[in-house]
């Protein structure tokens, strides 16, 4: 395998893996310096890849094995579920008005217990397939489904609670 | 449409959709016209996908470094053990050469100062001799 060739394999995994990996770093610096750790640890075992059978989930836990490496070797704190909201393609007098309400759905999804916000970002940020998310998590398939569920639907509650307080607010304000 | 996303829609709630369905899911809502609160959700988890240009280039070039690197020390090795080996031989035969050159200088010195000896002694005159009588036992001679 040649790196070209190792590159063209991989470059999907690292546009996918990235939020995951920066949810857990917490800063773009970290993220990228360990993602370039992790295609390196990946090349230097690329032998092993060829016969790996579920290469997606053998790449998806060792970028998440490797961040909780990285921050633990950084002492990096297990702080609470932060990220930087950014709205490519989006106007400037839009961005006030839709980063305050991507505020509140980063507000309600920052309430949900650890394992619901974990699956739920998994999948929806990270797109990853529920046997995926099996092999991150150690959850059986069927439990990450009613993670999912729950999560979904809690999400969909709250967020309309607050579009229901607001809508009030302003009619009347 | 609307029927079939909202069928979706109630699947999605259940955790029971696929990753295809549920690209068909945001399609569908990213098209609606009233504003829906999921609109807002996809919007944030869409929004962290975002991922810098240059953060991809930047991870496959180390990548290249990294392998160049690697690669050198290989390169290195072979070299260096090569070119210790010619300068072990270098020397070692460099010894050699000194050590015959010293063993033919001191020869030459040798001989030069045997000549040189040979040079300085008096040459011996040929004396005459009178032989007055030599048998078995006796022999007389007279300078």
């Amino acid at each position: 395998m040649t790196a070209e060739d190792f590159k063209q394999q991989m470059m999907p995994y690292a546009r996918k893996l990235y939020p995951m990996m920066k949810r857990i770093l917490c800063s773009d610096e970290d993220t990228r310096d360990a993602l370039q750790e992790l295609m390196i640890r990946l090349w230097n075992k690329r032998k092993d890849l060829k016969d790996c059978q579920n290469l997606d989930a053998y790449v998806a836990v060792a970028a998440r094995n490797f961040c909780y490496d990285v921050r633990k070797r950084k002492k990096i704190p297990s702080s609470d579920y932060q990220l930087e909201i950014t709205l490519p393609g989006v106007k400037l007098e839009s961005q006030l008005d839709a980063s305050e309400k991507l505020s509140w759905v980063h507000q309600v999804i920052s309430q949900l217990p650890e394992k619901y916000r974990e699956v739920l970002l998994m999948r929806e940020m990270d797109g990853l397939s529920i046997e995926e998310i099996h092999h991150l998590t150690g959850y059986e398939m069927p439990y990450i489904r009613v993670l999912l569920s729950r999560s979904r639907t809690r999400v969909r509650e709250e967020i309309e609670k607050i579009y229901n307080y607001e809508g009030r607010t302003i009619d009347t304000a | 449409m609307k029927e079939e996303l909202s069928i979706l829609l109630e699947k999605y709630y259940r955790g029971d959709t696929t990753l295809i369905e549920e690209k068909t899911i945001r399609d569908g809502v990213s098209n609606m016209k009233e504003p829906d609160s999921l609109h807002d959700v996809f919007a944030y988890y869409d929004s962290a996908k975002h991922l810098p240009e240059d953060i991809l280039e930047e991870v496959f070039t180390g990548l290249d470094r990294q392998e160049k690197k690697r690669r050198l020390p290989t390169w290195s090795y072979s070299a260096t053990a090569a070119a210790a080996s010619i300068i072990f031989f270098m020397m070692a035969w460099s010894i050699h050469q000194n050590k015959i050159n010293r063993e033919q200088q001191f020869a030459l010195m040798e001989n030069a100062l045997v000549s040189v000896s040979e040079g300085l002694q008096p040459v011996e005159e040929d004396q005459e001799m009178l032989v007055l009588w030599v048998d078995e036992d006796v022999e007389i001679i007279i300078n």
